[in-house]
């Protein structure tokens, strides 16, 4: 029998009911009370419930864990850390969405309170400890996604959303399945329980091993990890930039925090197995991203290869995560690389949107040339972003890239840190095209002059640079955040 | 706050000061950005010199030290760690002194985006500065991976007509070796428990002898770290950034390449590969003397064909004096040049002959103005003296007989003067019969000197 539910299942939840009852709040108000012409209003309301949710969670830094409604929700240090993240990556994904949607004509009420919904799936997804919750997470965290990049209604949007949706649902049914698999295997969906039988020899390793690798596609495919990542570069390129922005970074955040927690809660006893698996998809996804990179020339594109490239470099510090030794750090350099590129990729979008023309003009990497002389500060932002994805100081990057580095020579694997410092060195001919046109070659670009677009660039060069110098602060939250939930 | 009192600290960082200052100022404040530059440079020298008096020769250990904890999270024993020995010091005071001298180099030379340049070059003496006092194997490499950014720019944006391969090809090669040197850091770091060079240096030996780091890690480590200063160094065959880098880069840019950031490598072989790894280095060694010797009879021999002076330098050579080349119009046809040029004589009739910056030359858009600005850009000898620019072009557009490729640095010279000869011949040519300049002739395909 198990215990009924009680207030404190709820005080478990708070952010993300915080964040959902405001959306759904704001769902209504937008539709009856704010009218067509002024739906800027919306997105300050949006903001208003992310930075409400965004200071709850700060002040549960440090908290005892505690699990909720039958242990299927965890809040504890990992949970509030990519919280905190993804709060964070929504009040960045309003800002650069408030003046874009007016200027690109799509300004809706909607954006916003789909934007809330999918940010309280990606909490929900990184508080899930069961595997029921991390399905209903990912299903509410996409969604909205699948909306949103249609939401331009033109062609290219229409286009992306529905090729997202279809191999997003498609990624959904490998979940589903995988989930199946290991609940017959185990009798369980309970994260810690399904560790519990494993080690127990009472389950079914080879069907566990096969139910894991299940989920691994379905997590791959949010992460946009090879083999996994086809979907990018069409989704990233046809999606709204800020949309694209937003998900770029809040998706990767919600794949990866429930790829840390069920790999390392439930599955440490099939370590071995899935160690291999993962360093191949890790090799490749570093190998492969950073290769097709060079050769686009669209710089949404570009950035679409990036980011699979980056989801490499992350997945390599989590192989060795079935050696309890290295697993913590493992974690940690993942969650600390995990804000060293949110905080690069909103920079960098930022300035791509700051670029961009109707009609997807001004999108090439040609358009950048000439900014430096006409735009000396939104060229040494995109500078910073760009040395910081490269991983070279003095920026985030670099400190984010060496502790990825460390955990993955520390795990036993060298090889894949030479894949990934090899690979480093690729991403720096494409990303350093971008400085090229910028400072070496002639052109006339023209900026349009957002003041929450450029307080997004300045703010995100500004915390890429400082605190490449002060590392200690993110490097104890993202440490002590993992030590609390093992 | 004390570790930015310490005299290193105040030695690597003064340049920041006056790059905070240059950020401040406007870009069309040519002059004042150079003061401030070259004060800020000469103030750093003065530290040095400060630095320098204090330190004693006879004391073979590391002095002046700046030892404070940085990162001491999760595992990481970073310091923040700046001192000097007698091996760094001179390296340090070499570095202080060639930077106000190169930034007094390009007082005239650099007109174009001033600001960004000294920006460029007090943050490159940051690096450099900052490469030869870190202790701290991770500062250290923050130190050397910064370097390439300024001078990544100083190449790509004050360069030759190939300044963008040259900066690219700089940037991707050094750091492809130190790429290398990371992940040996990162594993030293690991193994040893910390980054610090003395630390480092008192718990290797134990590793070695427990086998803990086997003879052939030891192997693998010298390599990375080698690779890494190899390439800096450069020593044979990882030179081939070295020429283009060297040709393309600005003087200034080119003096500070060869006389400090050429000496990191040098500088890590000696501070870090020798002592790290002792037994890999005398394995090595006989290895490292071969292309130490095949490098000097290489860049010796091949130096030999080049027509552009600064390729000649390289490779464990000596740098030859940096001279520009021969002039390309006599004394004479220059004052003429210049006296009409003040006086706007041929303006009012010949518009392009006579434009007073590169800026105007550009907003000409028909294509004979575009291939003449095409010209005039991409000729290295002329970057910095337009007139010159203008009347050679015109005397070369008379000749065909400059086509093709000059191989041999004798016949560079004949060539020279042929070509100064024919050029002040047209000149006065015209002079004597309309007087002033003629318009440009712009010929269709543009003879080049060199590759």
């Amino acid at each position: 029998m198990t215990p009924p539910v009680n207030y404190l299942d709820f005080y478990t939840l708070l952010p993300y009911l915080i964040l959902t009852v405001w959306a759904c709040l704001l769902l209504f108000v937008d539709a009856i009370f704010i009218p067509k012409t002024s739906k800027g209003i919306t997105a300050l309301l949006a903001a208003v419930g992310l930075a409400g949710a965004l200071g709850y969670s700060i002040t549960q830094v440090g908290i005892p864990p505690a699990s909720g409604f039958n242990r299927m929700v965890a809040l504890d240090g990992f949970s509030t850390f990519a919280n905190i993240l993804l709060l964070a990556s929504g009040l960045f994904g309003v800002a650069l969405a408030y003046g874009y949607t007016r200027r690109m004509g799509i300004e809706r009420g909607e954006y916003y309170t789909l934007l809330l919904f999918s940010v309280s799936g990606m909490m929900l997804m990184a508080q899930a400890t069961d595997l029921i919750i991390v399905f209903l997470a990912l299903e509410l965290l996409s969604i909205p996604l699948y909306v949103l990049s249609a939401i331009a209604r033109k062609l290219d949007s229409e286009e992306s959303g529905v090729k997202y949706f279809l191999l997003g649902a498609f990624a959904s049914g490998f979940v589903v399945y995988g989930t199946a698999l290991i609940f017959g295997a185990t009798g369980t969906t309970n994260l810690a329980l399904i560790f519990v039988q494993a080690a127990s020899g009472g389950a079914s390793i080879l069907l566990l091993t096969i139910g894991a690798a299940l989920l691994l596609v379905g997590f791959g495919f949010k992460v946009a990890a090879v083999p996994f990542h086809m979907w990018t570069p069409d989704v990233y390129q046809g999606a709204p930039t800020s949309v694209t922005a937003f998900m770029a970074a809040g998706a990767k955040i919600a794949g990866f925090t429930a790829l840390f927690r069920v790999f390392t809660t439930a599955f440490p006893a099939i370590a071995p197995d899935l160690t291999n698996i993962l360093w191949v998809i890790s090799a490749l996804t570093m190998i492969l991203g950073n290769v097709i990179a060079i050769s686009q020339s669209n710089i949404k594109r570009m950035l679409a290869y990036s980011a699979i490239a980056h989801a490499g470099y992350i997945l390599m510090a989590f192989v060795p995560y079935g050696n309890s030794a290295v697993a913590p750090t493992a974690v940690a350099a993942g969650l600390f690389y995990l804000v060293a590129y949110a905080v690069s990729n909103f920079g960098t979008w930022g300035v791509v949107i700051a670029l961009e023309k109707a009609e997807g003009r001004g999108l090439e990497i040609n358009d950048y040339a000439g900014l430096s002389k006409k735009y000396p500060a939104l060229a040494l932002a995109m500078t910073i972003f760009m040395l910081s994805l490269i991983g070279f100081p003095p920026t985030l990057g670099m400190v984010g890239k060496f502790y990825l580095f460390r955990s993955a020579i520390a795990g036993g694997f060298p090889g894949l840190a030479i894949i990934g410092v090899a690979t480093s060195l690729i991403s720096a001919y494409y990303y350093l095209r971008v400085v090229v046109n910028m400072y070496m070659k002639d052109g006339d670009p023209t900026v349009e002059r957002e003041p929450w677009l450029g307080f997004t660039a300045v703010f995100t060069a500004v915390v890429t640079v400082v605190v490449s110098f002060v590392p200690q602060i993110l490097f104890l939250l993202a440490s002590t955040a993992v030590l609390k939930s093992y | 706050m004390e570790f930015l009192l310490q005299p290193l600290t105040i030695l690597t960082f003064l340049p920041l000061a006056g790059v905070l200052v240059i950020l401040f100022l406007n870009s069309e404040q040519k002059t004042a950005i150079r003061w401030v530059a070259l004060v800020t440079s000469l103030a750093t020298f003065g530290v040095s010199l400060w630095v320098f008096s204090m330190f004693e020769t006879l004391n073979p250990d590391l002095q002046l030290e700046a030892k404070y904890p940085w990162i001491q999270v999760a595992g990481w024993n970073i310091y923040y760690y700046l001192a000097v020995d007698g091996l760094s010091i001179l390296l340090v005071l070499l570095t202080a002194l060639l930077t106000p001298i190169s930034i007094l180099s390009t007082w005239t030379a650099v007109e174009e985006r001033v600001k960004d340049f000294m920006l460029f070059f007090l943050l490159l003496e940051v690096g450099m500065t900052g490469v030869f006092v870190a202790q701290d194997l991770f500062l250290f490499y923050i130190f050397w991976e910064f370097t390439l950014v300024p001078m990544y720019f100083l190449i790509g944006i004050w360069g030759g007509p190939r300044r963008i391969y040259a900066a690219i090809k700089f940037f991707l090669y050094t750091m492809a070796g130190s790429i290398l040197m990371l992940l040996a850091i990162l594993y030293l770091g690991i193994k040893a428990d910390t980054f610090n060079l003395p630390t480092l240096l008192v718990r290797l030996p134990d590793l070695y002898a427990t086998g803990a780091i086997s003879a052939t890690t030891q192997m693998f480590l010298f390599i990375a770290f080698a690779a890494a200063f190899a390439i800096k160094v450069p020593m044979w065959p990882l030179h081939s950034w070295l020429p283009d880098a060297h040709v393309e880069a600005p003087t200034a840019g080119s003096v500070i390449l060869a006389g400090v950031l050429l000496k990191m490598g040098t500088y890590g072989f000696l501070r870090f590969n020798i002592p790290l790894f002792p037994n890999a280095t005398m394995q090595a060694a006989p290895w490292i003397a071969l292309l130490a010797t095949i490098g000097i009879l290489y860049g010796a021999a091949v130096s030999y064909a080049q027509a552009d002076v600064k390729k000649t330098g390289r490779l464990f050579l000596g740098k030859p004096p940096r001279f520009r080349h021969a002039r390309s119009v006599c004394a004479q046809c220059r004052r003429r040049l210049r006296r009409d040029l003040a006086d706007g004589q041929s303006r009012s009739q010949h518009r392009r002959v006579v434009p007073p910056h590169r800026h105007d030359l550009r907003t000409d858009s028909h294509p004979r103005d575009q291939r003449l600005r095409r010209a005039v850009e991409d000729h290295p000898d002329l970057r910095h003296h337009h007139a010159h620019r203008l009347a050679l072009l015109d005397g070369l557009a008379r000749s065909q007989r400059f086509r093709g490729r000059v191989h041999h640095p004798a016949r560079r010279v004949r060539l020279q003067s042929h070509r100064q000869s024919l050029v002040c011949r047209s000149l006065r040519a015209r002079r004597h019969h309309g007087g002033g300049l003629h318009p440009l002739h712009v010929p269709e395909s543009l003879p080049r000197t060199r590759r």
